[in-house]
């Protein structure tokens, strides 16, 4: 069901290049406070396809992944008194949707974020050791979809994303500790299946 | 790491495109549930009252909680007693052999000596009195510090189980332990002479 | 008349209650002091300013904020004690100490959230604050500096040194520390510049490390991590043997060897070779935090 839906979606991947400017944000937001649907109108178009990466990767379901982008909306929408601009608005944006896909994992019965446990024993989807190509975007998206959840929604925020350990943490409502410890354990993962850096065996000296 | 470029996985993930379009236009369904007035919208502003009132309150508390700030161990006798605590722990760690590791079915705990256990629960519980005397944010700051700590050595713990005898991880759950010690044993020193005490003639 | 003068006095005693609550105390003392005796100051919070200079005396300049009791100045046998002495229950407004005292002396400052600023103090200085920053100079002495929360910098010059310093979540920059380095936190995050490294013992859970040094012939440099990320730049010439190990982490280097897998059952990586003739040791141990090491 990803890759189907992330084969559709990026090959009409006709990506805004509009000025993402803080200064038309901040405009478009004080615009959209007011009650300015157009504005907010123009901020969905600026920013939602960005914020369907988020939450695509993170819950790795199309269907989900738009109700997510939905609501993050509409809660960005009612709660844009609350926006207070330190961060840029995108990044507040993501702050709502990586909440959204929280909340659906909670009510859906998956493993939530208040897990800290690292459970070794679960490793996400099977998969072999290098059944991706890392050369191959498809395949490392397919990649990253097999990995659990944890590791997975560290690695999207933080590898994919950019965001730094502390604000991941923060998104994700982990301690910065397990947020590191998900992202090496996501790269490792990542590092097998795609059949990067797998070194030789080599005795240690003790 | 600073060697993003080089690193086959950084390409790799550095390749994959940020923005990914929804295979419809939300748009026309996010303006119709922002145009009416929804029971979220209702159920939202009890909940940002709520917000509101917290915040308040924990304001509150945090004026209250300074204005009382004395920073106990005024006692002599409690603070011997809690660096006869940490002492005993941190012998008792000292002479620990290598972390031998029950198996995972028995929870993955360490078998540590129970003069270790005893040690460092005196050492936590004079922690805990303690640190009630501290600034809500700092004592915040510790009790996170201290869960992570503690999050690390269940993690090292529970990883020793499926490798048991694993020098590193071995060694590594022996330093978290110490640091922990470390931790619960900060809080001593913190005297600050009040009317109620003698000035602190203890040396750092 | 007589309920003019009440009036009065009641207008007048009220004015002086709000006078002395909202007055600040000034107080300004000097003493004579050892040109290598001891100086202990405590104080709750507001602001520690600490200066050595060469003359045989201790010189206290203090505002003292509301709820605070008195100044307790004490100086006997070399020792000079300054506390503020805080009523115990009362709102303790923060206290402002800017103290000369002799650069040689031995220095201990203890505060909770006041900040420390100490310049030129040339002895053995024992510093500890529980979340105000503490930001010091340090030369050839021992130094030992404590926080919970609060911000460490220290800038030495290039004298060898014994550092001890010690925080729970407080980051730390250390530069131009030359000798010997005992440096933990738990997350705090560490930038270290060491012109010369000839002992160092660097611990954290999930603090990240910067490190930059010049590795002394027979130095050691040992570093563990949990979770936090170790990043090395040794300057050349380097003259090591090297061994890095990491469970869960990943080992990137600028020197050429490869890291090896430890086990074919478990995770593991290790990366151990050698540069020059190896007199000197590196050790450096992660659990999931990623080591770098470049020169």
């Amino acid at each position: 069901m990803l890759s189907g839906a992330l084969a559709v979606a990026t090959a009409h991947n006709n990506v805004m290049t509009a000025d993402r400017s803080p200064l038309s944000d901040g405009a478009l937001v004080d615009s959209a406070r007011q009650g300015d649907m157009r504005a907010f109108e123009r901020l969905y178009r600026l920013h939602s396809a960005r914020v369907m990466g988020v939450c695509l990767r993170m819950c790795r379901r199309r269907d989900v992944a738009e109700d997510c982008v939905q609501q993050t909306f509409v809660r960005a929408w009612r709660n844009l008194s609350a926006f207070e601009g330190r961060s840029a608005f995108g990044t507040w944006l993501h702050r709502i949707a990586v909440n959204e896909v929280l909340t659906y994992a909670r009510n859906h019965g998956t493993r939530t974020e208040g897990d800290d446990s690292l459970d070794a024993a679960d490793e996400g989807s099977q998969a072999t050791p290098g059944e991706f190509d890392a050369s191959e975007v498809m395949d490392v998206e397919r990649a990253l979809a097999t990995l659990p959840e944890g590791a997975r929604h560290v690695v999207v925020l933080q590898a994919v994303y950019g965001y730094s350990h502390e604000e991941v943490a923060d998104m994700l409502g982990i301690a910065v500790g397990t947020c590191k410890a998900q992202l090496h354990r996501g790269r490792r993962l990542l590092r097998e299946r795609m059949g990067l850096g797998d070194a030789p065996l080599a005795e240690v000296e003790s | 790491m600073n060697h993003k470029h080089s690193d086959p996985l950084d390409r790799a993930l550095g390749s994959l495109p940020r923005d990914v379009q929804p295979e419809r236009d939300l748009w026309s369904d996010i303006r119709a549930e922002i145009s009416t007035p929804s029971a979220a919208t209702r159920s939202a502003s009890p909940r940002a009252a709520m917000r509101l009132w917290m915040s308040l309150a924990a304001g509150f508390l945090l004026i209250v909680a300074s204005s009382v700030t004395t920073y106990v161990i005024t006692q002599q006798a409690a603070q011997k007693k809690l660096l006869v605590a940490q002492q005993a722990a941190a012998a008792q760690l000292q002479q620990a052999p290598a972390v031998a590791v029950m198996p995972a079915s028995f929870g993955g705990q360490e078998a540590m000596s129970a003069e270790y256990l005893r040690a460092r629960q005196a050492l936590d519980a004079e922690f805990q009195r303690q640190i009630k005397t501290l600034p809500p944010v700092t004592r915040a700051k510790l009790e996170r510090n201290l869960a992570d700590l503690r999050r690390a050595a269940s993690e090292i713990s529970a990883t020793l189980a499926e490798h048991p005898n694993h020098a590193l991880l071995q060694e590594l759950l022996l330093s978290t332990y110490q640091s922990e010690l470390a931790l619960l044993g900060s809080v001593t020193n913190l005297s600050v002479p009040t009317l109620t005490s003698t000035p602190s003639e203890t040396r750092l | 008349m007589r309920a003019i003068v009440t009036a009065l006095s009641l207008v007048l005693t009220s004015w002086c209650a709000v006078c002395a609550a909202s007055d600040e105390d000034t107080v300004e003392r000097t003493l004579p002091a050892d040109l290598r005796g001891e100086v202990e100051i405590v104080n709750l919070s507001g602001d520690v300013q600490v200066r050595g200079w060469d003359r045989a005396e201790v010189q206290i300049h203090a505002e003292l904020g509301e709820g605070v009791e008195k100044l307790d100045v004490q100086s006997s046998k070399g020792r000079t004690s300054i506390n503020v002495i805080v009523q115990g229950h009362h709102n303790s407004g923060s206290s402002d100490l800017v103290v000369e005292i002799p650069r040689d002396s031995t220095l201990l400052v203890k505060t909770v959230s006041a900040d420390q600023t100490i310049a030129d103090v040339r002895g053995v200085q024992r510093l500890q604050a529980v979340s105000g920053s503490i930001n010091t100079q340090v030369w050839s002495e021992e130094f030992s500096v404590k926080t919970i929360s609060g911000e460490v910098t220290v800038s030495g010059h290039k004298t060898p040194a014994v550092a001890n310093v010690n925080t729970v979540s407080g980051d730390v920059n250390l530069a131009d520390i030359v000798g010997e380095l005992n440096l933990e936190t738990v997350t705090g995050d560490m930038q270290v510049s060491m012109p010369t490294l000839n002992r160092a013992r660097i611990q954290t859970t999930n603090g990240d490390l910067h490190l930059v040094t010049l590795l002394a012939r027979d130095g050691r440099l040992e570093a563990e991590a949990i979770n936090g990320d170790l990043s090395f730049t040794l300057r050349q010439p380097i003259d090591a043997e090297f061994d890095i190990e990491t469970f869960n982490g990943e080992i990137d280097n600028c020197f050429g060897p490869k890291s090896v897998r430890t086990s074919e059952f478990a995770p593991g990586n290790a990366l151990r070779f050698k540069e020059g003739a190896g007199s000197a040791r590196v050790r450096i141990k992660t659990l999931n935090g990623g080591v770098e090491i470049c020169k």
